[in-house]
Parts: structure tokens; sequence; C-alpha cells
């Protein structure tokens, strides 16, 4: 008789258990055709309001950023670049509230190259910036040159302002230079001889953003940079771009999902083939969705697996990676891949914690200012890549 | 069964005190945590699961705290609720009347399932 109410207790758990599981998605997954549009989700105007009041708020934002910055001065930095992307791709949305958007990214950009002059070129750099080892010299971080030449591109492709040009101009002439002088691998470095395939798609979407405004052509420069990449810095097992390697080409580190995401972002306004391959790569390599939820892992499984910094923590046995998985949001909007971006952000409602006020908007509480602004950046994405030629 | 027969005192097996504490202690325990941890803001200190530190030792453990109720509450005690529900359904569908696991004459509020022994079986 025991053996019997157990085993009926045992198919009364698995029964439940199939049931309920089954069921959680619908309590925190959204529609994927609310993600599509031309408008702006309440969703991402409630980030946006608290990412607006951040900005308004000097002793608030000091605090934000010096929190960010102990763990990672690179989140300062790239919080930023993403808030700007985020707000000028907004302004496009939403004409009526362009003024505001603007003056928000504007005083993101005279902050930005206000730290720069103070406090140095590699101020937004992890301390190993500050080693020896640069191979081009002066130094100079691609880090630093690309986001901050895209997001003053980025701000005069929704409103022109003709006092940007001058620093756009010479931050492009600069990575151009550093980049076409190691012909292995066209690119310039991020650290010392080591480049980031994220760092480099960065900048070259900024130069694709910069021709539009300052009337130049890099086109030749971006199909030789794209030959060099297939040939050099594709794994051969995943055929994803690696993400960390030397001015020779010598690979550090594979394809990663918190480089690979925004490295095809960005290529998607330099060669969309090439780009939409990556993703379809990606997604097969790194995404995943389990009982409707999804997550990305941060290295292919024929690349082991170890959490660092870019990651975060990685869950075990699922191998989900928080950087990585926010940043899949990024790719799966890019592509237009509504399904597993409505079931990334189902992941997001579940298990990132949102805290959501009506005047402080919404941020989430196992992220960062950072998570917070790739979030809003890739659920207002769109617009600015258009005007570049890139195609829904 | 004669008028002067002493009642039988009711007894509560060892499963099915388990059973009550899977379907309707846990589940309770978890909600309270949770409103607690909720109602003390540590929903703010979850950052560590995206390897941001909360800033000390105590934000560490509130937030991992809050994490643990969370998905206990969430995930947790509604398959505990349903899997109780599931397994007294079970018991009245398939436990035929004279059986010894059956629950002939035990009073419907108390339930059946693991260890569902009625309460007259003491007889």
């Amino acid at each position: 008789m025991r053996a019997k109410r157990l085993a009926r207790f045992v198919f009364a758990l698995s029964l439940a258990s199939v049931v309920w599981l089954s069921a959680l998605q619908l309590f925190f997954r959204p529609d994927p055709l609310e993600l599509a549009g031309p408008g702006i989700t309440p969703q991402a105007q409630a980030l946006a309001r608290h990412q607006l009041a951040l900005w308004g708020d000097s002793a608030a934002l000091d605090q934000s950023l010096d929190h960010l910055r102990v763990n990672n001065p690179e989140w300062d930095f790239m919080g930023r670049t993403f808030l700007v992307l985020a707000l000028a791709n907004m302004a496009e949305r939403d004409p009526s509230e362009r003024a505001r958007y603007l003056e928000v990214i504007d005083r993101i950009v005279a902050d930005t190259l206000r730290l720069e002059a103070e406090r140095g070129h590699l101020y937004f750099l992890l301390p190993y910036g500050r080693n020896p080892g640069w191979v081009d010299t002066p130094v100079r971080s691609l880090f630093v040159d690309g986001e901050i030449a895209l997001m003053l591109a980025a701000r005069c492709l929704v409103e022109d302002r003709p006092d940007y040009h001058a620093d756009l101009e010479a931050r492009m002439r600069l990575m151009h230079a550093r980049m076409t002088a190691h012909p292995a691998t066209l690119c310039a470095e991020s650290y010392p001889d080591e480049c980031w395939a994220f760092c480099n798609a960065v900048a070259l979407a900024a130069l694709r953003a910069g021709d539009r405004v300052l009337g130049q052509d890099h086109s030749a420069f971006f199909a030789a940079w794209i030959e060099n990449a297939k040939e050099n810095l594709v794994d051969p097992k995943t055929g994803l771009l690696v993400s960390k390697f030397s001015l020779r080409g010598e690979v550090g580190d594979g394809p990663e999902g918190s480089s690979i995401w925004m490295t095809l972002h960005c290529l998607w306004i330099v060669d969309q083939d090439f780009a939409r391959d990556q993703y379809r790569r990606a997604r097969g390599e790194l995404g995943r969705t389990l009982l409707g939820f999804g997550y990305a892992r941060e290295w292919p499984a024929s690349w082991g697996n170890h959490a660092d910094v870019d990651s975060g923590p990685i869950v075990p046995l699922l191998e989900a990676s928080a950087g990585s998985s926010g940043l899949a949001l990024l790719g799966a909007s890019t592509a237009g891949d509504r399904d597993y971006q409505a079931s990334l952000i189902g992941s997001l409602e579940l298990a990132a914690f949102p805290l959501d006020g009506e005047a402080q908007g919404l941020r989430y509480g196992a992220g960062n200012q950072v998570g917070d602004a790739v979030l809003l950046y890739s659920l207002v994405c769109g617009p600015l890549w258009e005007k570049l030629g890139a195609k829904p | 069964m004669s008028e002067a027969a002493p009642r039988p005192r009711q007894r509560w097996p060892l499963g099915r005190w388990l059973l009550g504490l899977w379907g309707f202690g846990l589940p309770l325990l978890l909600g309270g945590v949770l409103l607690v941890a909720q109602v003390a803001g540590w929903r703010e200190h979850t950052s560590l699961l995206s390897g941001t530190s909360p800033g000390s030792p105590a934000a560490l453990s509130q937030g991992l705290i809050y994490v643990g109720a969370w998905f206990g509450f969430v995930i947790l005690a509604p398959i505990a609720v349903l899997s109780t529900v599931f397994d007294s359904a079970l018991t009245r569908l398939f436990d035929s009347p004279g059986e010894g696991d059956s629950c002939v004459g035990t009073p419907p509020e108390l339930g059946c399932g693991l260890g569902g022994e009625r309460p007259d079986e003491a007889q």
C-alpha cells in the first residue's frame, strides 16, 4: 500500500510540475507582436523614464556611476553609449520628444568628453589598460574612440551639430589609420596588444555613421575588413567571429556571447548578409529557449566554459550568462527575431526583478545601469540603422 | 457498531503530515519569507545575479534570501499546492471503498493522499 501511495504521489508531483512549468511563461512572456511597430512600448518608456531621471539628478547619477565603476569602469562608459543610441532612436520614433532626448544626449556626450580630457583617455578602461605593451603609440583605445565617435555620429544623424564634426572626423581618421596599419587583422587595440571584435565592429559602425554625417566613404575598407574577418577572425568550428585576438591575429578568446551579439548588431550596417549569417550561427550556438523562457550561453559548447567580468555569473547546467542573455536581446531585435526576443524578455520579467515605480520609471534589480540601457536600446533600436541603409 | 463503543482516536499518519507540510506549509512559509523580504526592500539587492556587487555583505545576503524566496514561491510553491491537489483527487478517483488505504469514512476536510490511512483504520 505504501508503495502504491508513493507512486501516486510521484505521479501527482510530475503532473503538477509539467502543468505549472508549462504555464509559467504565460505570466511573464510578452506577445511577440507587441515588440514590433514604429512606436515606443510602455516597457521602453518606463526604462527611459528612469534613465532620464538619473541623468537629471547629479547626486543619484554619481552614486549609480560610482557603483558601476567599482565593479567595472567599462560599464560606466558602455552605459553612456547604449543610452545615447537608445535616445537617438527614440528621437526618431517620437519627434515630439526629440528636443528632450537630444538635450540628454548632449549632456552625456559633454560629460564623457570632459572625463576623457580631465582623467585621461584610459579612464574608462579596466586597470590592466594602464599596463605596458601597447603596440601603437601614442596610446589610444579603440574601445574609447569607437564608442565616442558612434555617440557623436548618432547625435548628428538625428539632428546635426556641426561643432561635433571636428572631434568625430579626428577620431574617424585615427581609427581608420590604426586599423589599416595591421593588415593581418585590419583591427586596432582596445587594450595592450588586445583587439576585440566588439570594439572593432563598433568602430566600423561609427565610420559608417560618420560617413553619412561628414560625406565620406569608407566602403572599400568595410569590404576589405569583412573579407579579412571571414578569412582570419572566424572560428572554424562555429563560423562565429572570435572575440579577442592580438594585432597579428593570434586568437585569445573564441566566440563569446557578451561580444558577438553587439558585434553583429554593428556589422548590420556594414555588411548585412554577413551579420545575418552571424546571427543565425549565434542563435544556434548560444541562444536557448527552455519552457518558453529565453537565455544565451556565453560560450559555444565547443569552447568550454568559464565566467568572466563580461559574462557575469554563469548558471550551472543551463550555462546561461547574464551578459550574453542581455545582449542577445539586442541581437534578436536587430535580426527581427521577435519570438526569441519575447522569450528573453520573459526571462527578464521572471528572473531580473523589475523595480517599477510610476515616477521613478523602470529598472531591473538583478542588473545595473548598463544592463537597463542595453535593454532600452534593444527595445527601440531600428530607425537609426534604417537611416544608414539597414533593411528591417 | 454499538452505541456504547468508544469513538476511535483519529490518527494523522506521518505521510499525511508530510503532505500537509509540503502542500500547504511550504507555500505559506515561502510566501511569508517573500513578503517580509519584499517589504524590507531586499529586491533591490539582487544584482549579484549579473555579477554586480550589491554593495555590502549584508545586502548580498538579503539579495540571496530574496532570490531564494522568489524562485521558491514562483516555481516550487505552486507545484507543491498542485501536486497535493492532484494527489488527493487521484486518491478519491481510484481508491475503491473497502481498500486499506481508501478514504472511506474520512471526513472530507481531512482529505486523503500520501499516507492516507482513514481515521477509522484504528478500530
